[in-house]
């Protein structure tokens, strides 16, 4: 097996324990850290395939772009999700002042 | 150790760090828990990564990720979900991580040591490994490190 092999196997196993995590946990913050797990597994398996496929060219820049790309996206998840709760807290205080 | 190869060091260490942390991680069911094995799970990628040879993406995925799940876990302070009555996990949720994490590992120590050979090399010689013995040794360190790793979980769960 090459070594590339070996990458995907780990890749393949962090993607499969965020899908597991997403799927038994129903708590929402759970949820953003799994998906961070099946984000890590997109990466590993991106870069191994950009290191032996396309050997001899310079990747660095366009595995940056992709990770921040992806990060930037989680980010922009959990600062909607903690303002969605944020709200929902804020409404539900209201509703029992009066 | 002049002739000792780092590289296997850094890939048992990195699959130790990153499979093993998200096993418990599934298996967990406490959300603080969970944000610090996912921790240590990103730590393992950044690992990953540098025994790939990408130092700059590694570095940003670092710093992205660990930021990233220090704000997690003081929101988990600052915004606690509405207290559910904790649902208490199933065998199979527990178990199925477990035996998950030990097959991918069993595949990958496979994939790393049993490489195809050419039939003509099997008459002559016995079967090479691909790699030095040494990093048998840091398999079994590996496992050492996973066997504290759940007798840590354990224990924090008892407390």
């Amino acid at each position: 097996m090459n070594t590339i092999t070996l990458y995907q196997i780990i890749g393949a196993g962090l993607f499969i324990f965020g899908c597991c995590g997403l799927l038994c946990n129903k708590n929402c913050w759970s949820s953003i850290i799994f998906m961070q797990l099946m984000a890590g597994g997109v990466i590993v398996n991106f870069l191994a395939v950009v290191r032996f496929c396309r050997a001899g060219q310079p990747a660095e820049m366009l595995t940056a772009v992709f990770i921040i790309g992806i990060m930037f996206a989680m980010i922009v998840f959990a600062i909607i999700f903690t303002l969605k709760v944020f709200l929902d807290e804020s409404e539900s205080n209201s509703d029992i002042e009066p | 150790m002049e002739n000792f190869h780092w590289t296997p060091v850094l890939f048992w260490l990195a699959v130790g760090l990153t499979l093993f942390p998200a096993g418990l991680a599934v298996a967990s069911s406490n959300v603080r828990s969970v944000a610090h094995l996912s921790l240590i799970t990103h730590f393992g990628i950044f690992t990953l990564l540098i025994s790939l040879g990408a130092e700059l993406p590694a570095i940003i995925y670092l710093i992205l990720n660990l930021s990233l799940g220090v704000c997690i876990l003081y929101g988990i302070d600052l915004f606690p979900i509405p207290a559910k009555p904790p649902a208490r996990k199933r065998k199979i949720a527990v178990i199925l991580p477990a035996i998950l994490s030990a097959i991918i590992f069993l595949l990958l120590v496979g994939a790393f040591y049993f490489t195809p050979q050419p039939v003509a090399d099997l008459f002559n010689d016995r079967i090479q490994p691909a790699i030095t013995d040494q990093s048998l040794l840091l398999i079994l360190i590996g496992v050492f490190f996973v066997i504290i790793l759940i007798s840590a979980e354990q224990l924090l769960r008892k407390k």
